[in-house]
């Protein structure tokens, strides 16, 4: 049996893939990138190994993805996040039209064609208002862990707004809401509801097709989702572990490059 | 804003204006920018569409961050213009208070306000499939010539062959002097009401300002536009006498440069009246006190004298002018200081800004302070940033006093 | 063979100051976009194109927002550290509202001379003719008052046959290009091009003539990666040709106002001064700086990109170039109905970081390999 590898550095987290050539997931692993993303891809990498119970030596090709995919030492080729995004998300979900990632500290949207192959795609990297760094900020100003910020957000009562695009504004719109007495709640909810917005307007710009799919570390908030749902108006899925939907398509790029 | 009468008369007038302009079948339509020569329009029986005018009410009625994701969706950069974007937006989803505004037949466009406008009318006219006549007004950096008159004038009397072509009918000169001749009074009594405010107290201000220039810039050349701002100006003067002012306290008297951060203003009002400060002139509003009242001695001719009106805005001469320009409002308005808003979505308006707020400081002695803002975007703005930097340059007021 | 132009654009500075000496001309820096260089070369002066640069910006901050093109800025921040001691003056179009007001905040900053050519916009025939002549006649004068030499018809006759070589020159390495993409890379093929902004012509020529005749004849390179068209306003910063080079991009043409919008015109006629700086001005390519209602970006743009067998077009936004943003949405909506794919990347020219640039590039490549 032989096993393939993706691994997916972003600028949050390392994640690591293993699937083997009847593409079935065996294992997988998602470690903090920290300040070494060498490291953290090379430690991601070896987690998952570990976990998928083989031999390094048993992984016949790697492919890498994210932010730092040219720094992995494991990789023979390296595919951009836009590519192994849609290529898992096709994986899971072979009806998918749509894919929605949103990472540490870029959004995308990309529309996905027959075959996984990618249509269109649609970017935000120049204005962290709507990434997984907007809600850790915003975490941090409400003084909530990031894990949480969902079910905050659920127990909201009253609409507030936070519109500014850039990550400093808003943070200083949050100070003045808390100094207002708003709700924590309630707030929380307003920093979701501005992700939504904001990586709302980048899908319409790529085109909503059934099934839309999300991924990256900011689907595991489900307020964000929910809203995101409600601002495109078409039901959103999410995989079970979102954050790895690229290390994974990484891993198939990693067995169609050896069968070349 | 200062409660007057005449409000609902405007309001009668602008709701008119847009209920004929939505259901007429008669009529055709153009779209025109808010500084181009209006007066062929109005006495050739065309109804103006403003854009500009469109997308600052949406602004105000904070509608326009929805219309301006729609264009955005549709590919249209942040850094573009925030009307443009609000009226794009507008366009594609029949948005806005009017619900969209009624399709142009035609389009005019002049550059007297900005450059990039004609960027604006070309996605507007390709868009439509319809005609885009351009009257191009260069910038003044040394001020008026012959050549730059000469230049409009024949561009203008290329606009009459073009309304004529476009009307099946020949363009009526003697009705368009009568015309002009409106828009002198409306554009007389609009400045003399402006220049009210130089009373202390100032019995109008500038926020009310920015509300009573509606009709001055979608209707001038029309008898109602005349007779509102002689209505408007006659209810001023009286609370002038009265001193009644635009506040309850006067303290500080300011300028204010540029367009008005639309989605701000009330709480702008309530910021400068809790601190006494009256806004009481801007340059905005000036800009259609000077179209169409232009008066040099040296020209005589209409067709001059309104090409010379039109190619001398604010900001479309040098700064040496605006400087001397800014010095003497300072002067005339008996002001404490003056405040530029540096608007992200009007690059003639703004760049240059840092620079001019120091010169005129210096030359009068003036504090003044640069706002970073937006006229229509409200996802680029942040009260605290603004609302800082206003506290401190009262405090600089205060010390100068 | 590309050694000597990369050289040269490394070392700007020293570059113009030795040919200042040697011909002991005053350099004119010419701010965007299609001054007729000709016109300086005729006055005796030494013209310095400046198409902005990768200066970090920290003074222009004091007088420029943020939200102006770092194109401004960056030429800005050129004079006020001092680096552009050696230009004399500057010339100026009237290309957009902020390069105009650039214009007034330089008169009111620096001693330094400066001009415009205002370019009339109007589609009334007469109008424009007029006020043109006027206008080049002020800026015969504004530059007959700097070098302290009037413009006689044979030095501007002799100017247009030179930078009209200059030109002819560089539309050969455009058609080597095109015809065999691979041939060059786009890092070296940039480097050629920028190089005449910073160079005597005669130099210029000798240079690019050497290396156009090296060239021609080159055995066909394997183009691997898909052909590409380039829009924009400017083909800085370098750095994002290197990195095309290393993903295999070849690019097939270009539509940069510096690049094949200055390139493709053809000699500057001077028999009639006027007309020939109309035709300057206004042909052959579009500008979506410069309206004109005869000349349609969407055509032009399709049939480049059908003629060079593109697979796809790069928008290569420079960020805060409104005209250029205006334009983009429904120009790609037209290739798009072409059926030719198209994608946008937004640059400054101070960026250090390609990153995102390269991911997107890259991405996009993908998506045409399919």
């Amino acid at each position: 049996m032989r096993y393939f590898a993706g691994i997916d550095v972003g600028s949050l987290s390392a994640d690591a893939v293993i699937i083997n050539e009847d593409r079935v997931m065996i294992a997988y692993a998602i470690l903090p990138t920290g300040n070494n993303s060498r490291r953290a891809g090379t430690d991601a990498f070896d987690a998952a190994v570990a976990r998928a119970g083989i031999d390094p030596s048993q992984v016949a090709a790697v492919v890498s993805t994210g932010y730092s995919r040219d720094r992995v030492l494991q990789a023979g080729e390296s595919k951009t996040e836009i590519a192994c995004h849609a290529k898992g998300a096709y994986f899971l979900f072979p009806d998918v039209g749509t894919v929605i990632d949103i990472g540490g500290q870029d959004s995308k949207a990309i529309r996905v064609g027959p075959r996984g192959r990618v249509v269109n795609f649609a970017m935000n990297d120049k204005c962290a208002a709507g990434t997984g760094r907007f809600l850790e900020v915003m975490a941090t100003a409400l003084q909530v862990p990031l894990g949480e910020m969902d079910q905050l957000a659920a127990r909201s009562t009253e609409e507030l707004t936070i519109s500014s695009i850039c990550t400093v504004f808003a943070e200083s719109e949050v100070v003045s809401l808390i100094s207002r007495g708003k709700t924590p709640a309630d707030i929380a909810q307003a920093v979701c509801r501005a992700i939504a917005r904001r990586t709302g307007g980048l899908v319409t710009r790529v085109g909503v097709a059934d099934r839309v799919l999300m991924t990256g570390g900011v689907a595991k908030n489900r307020a964000v989702v929910a809203l995101l749902s409600e601002q495109i108006g078409h039901p959103i899925q999410v995989p079970e572990e979102p954050q790895i939907v690229g290390a994974l398509g990484a891993a198939l790029f990693a067995i169609e490059a050896r069968a070349a | 804003m200062t409660e007057l009468k005449a409000t609902e008369k405007m309001k009668e007038i602008l709701t008119n204006y847009y209920i004929e302009a939505k259901t007429t079948t008669q009529k055709p339509i153009a779209w025109i920018t808010s500084g181009a020569p209006v007066e062929f329009l109005i006495s050739s029986g065309v109804i103006p569409i403003y854009p500009e005018n469109y997308a600052a009410m949406c602004a105000a009625n904070h509608q326009s961050v929805a219309l301006m994701e729609a264009a955005e969706a549709e590919g249209f950069s942040q850094d573009i213009c925030a009307y443009a974007r609000t009226d794009f937006g507008a366009d594609l989803t029949q948005g806005g208070p009017v619900g969209g505004l009624p399709a142009p037949h035609f389009l005019l466009c002049s550059t007297n306000i900005c450059k990039t406008v004609i960027k604006w009318y070309e996605v507007v006219a390709r868009k439509y499939k319809v005609p885009l006549f351009v009257v191009d007004t260069p910038f003044l950096h040394d001020g008026l010539t012959r050549e730059l008159i000469d230049y409009t004038v024949r561009q203008f009397k290329d606009l009459e062959r073009f309304l004529g072509e476009f009307l099946g009918r020949p363009f009526d000169r003697d009705h368009f002097l009568e015309v002009l001749s409106l828009a002198r009074d409306a554009t007389d009594y609009w400045k003399k009401t402006l220049y009210l405010a130089k009373a202390r107290p100032a019995p109008i201000n500038s926020l009310d300002s920015f509300i009573h220039l509606g009709p001055i810039v979608t209707l001038r050349g029309t008898r109602e536009c005349a007779d509102y701002y002689k209505l408007l100006y006659e209810e001023i003067n009286l609370r002038g006498k009265q001193g009644i002012g635009s506040i309850p306290e006067e303290r500080y008297r300011v300028l204010w440069d540029n367009l008005p951060v639309w989605f701000k203003m009330r709480r702008l009002e309530k910021f400068f009246e809790k601190r006494k400060c009256a806004l009481v002139v801007n340059t905005y509003a000036n800009s259609w006190g000077g179209i169409s009242d232009f008066l040099d001695p040296g020209i005589t001719d209409p067709y001059d004298l309104l090409a010379a009106s039109y190619l001398n805005v604010y900001i479309n001469f040098g700064f040496e002018e605006r400087i001397k320009y800014l010095a003497k409002l300072i002067d005339e308005f008996s002001l404490t200081g003056f405040i530029m808003h540096s608007n992200r979505s009007c690059k003639p308006y703004s760049v240059g800004m840092y620079r001019l707020q120091e010169e005129v400081s210096q030359l009068t002695g003036k504090p003044g302070v640069v706002i970073e803002a937006d006229q229509n975007d409200p996802r680029v703005y942040s009260d605290a940033q603004v609302e800082t930097r206003l506290e401190a340059f009262i405090e600089a007021m205060e010390a100068c006093l | 063979m590309f050694e000597p132009f990369h050289e040269m654009i490394n070392n700007v500075s020293d570059t113009i100051l030795k040919y200042e000496r040697e011909q002991d001309r005053p350099v004119i820096g010419v701010l965007p976009a299609y001054f007729p260089m000709e016109l300086i070369d005729a006055a005796g002066g030494y013209a310095v194109q400046l198409w902005g640069n990768n200066l970090p910006l920290a003074k222009a901050d004091g007088y420029l927002q943020s939200y102006c093109c770092s194109v401004a800025r960056s030429v800005l921040e050129l004079e006020l550290l001092g680096i552009a001691k050696m230009v004399k003056a500057y010339a100026f179009t009237s290309l957009c509202d902020t390069l105009i007001n650039l214009r007034e905040i330089y008169r009111r900053l620096f001693p330094k001379p400066t001009l415009e050519l205002s370019i009339p916009i109007t589609a009334t025939l007469d109008a424009r003719q007029t006020y043109l002549k006027s206008v080049i006649h002020k800026v015969f004068q504004d530059l007959e008052a700097i070098t302290g030499q009037p413009i006689a018809p044979e030095a501007l006759a002799r100017a247009a046959k030179v930078r009209g070589r200059s030109r002819a020159l560089q539309r050969r390495l455009y058609e080597i290009r095109r015809k065999n993409p691979g041939a060059i890379k786009n890092h070296d093929f940039y480097a050629a091009i920028k190089a005449a902004f910073f160079l005597p012509p005669p130099v210029y020529n000798e240079m690019i003539q050497s290396l156009v005749d090296q060239m021609e004849g080159s055995p066909p390179a394997s183009a691997k990666g898909p052909r590409i068209v380039l829009s924009g306003m400017v083909f800085d910063p370098m750095e994002i040709h290197k990195g095309m080079d290393e993903l295999g991009v070849n690019v097939v043409d270009d539509d940069f106002a510096n690049g094949w919008r200055t390139v493709s015109k053809t000699d500057l006629r001077v028999g009639n001064v006027l007309e020939g700086v109309t035709e300057y001005l206004f042909n052959p390519a579009p500008c979506c700086c410069i309206y004109h209602p005869d000349l349609d970006r969407h055509p032009y743009l399709v049939a480049k990109a059908k003629e060079t067998r593109a697979s796809g077009v790069i928008f290569w936004y420079v960020k805060f170039c409104e005209p250029d943003a205006f334009d983009r949405p429904q120009l790609i909506r037209r290739l798009k109905e072409e059926n030719v794919p198209a994608t946008t990347i937004e640059v400054e020219l101070s960026m250090t970081n390609m990153d995102a640039i390269k991911t997107r590039i890259s991405a996009f490549c993908e998506i045409l390999e399919d």
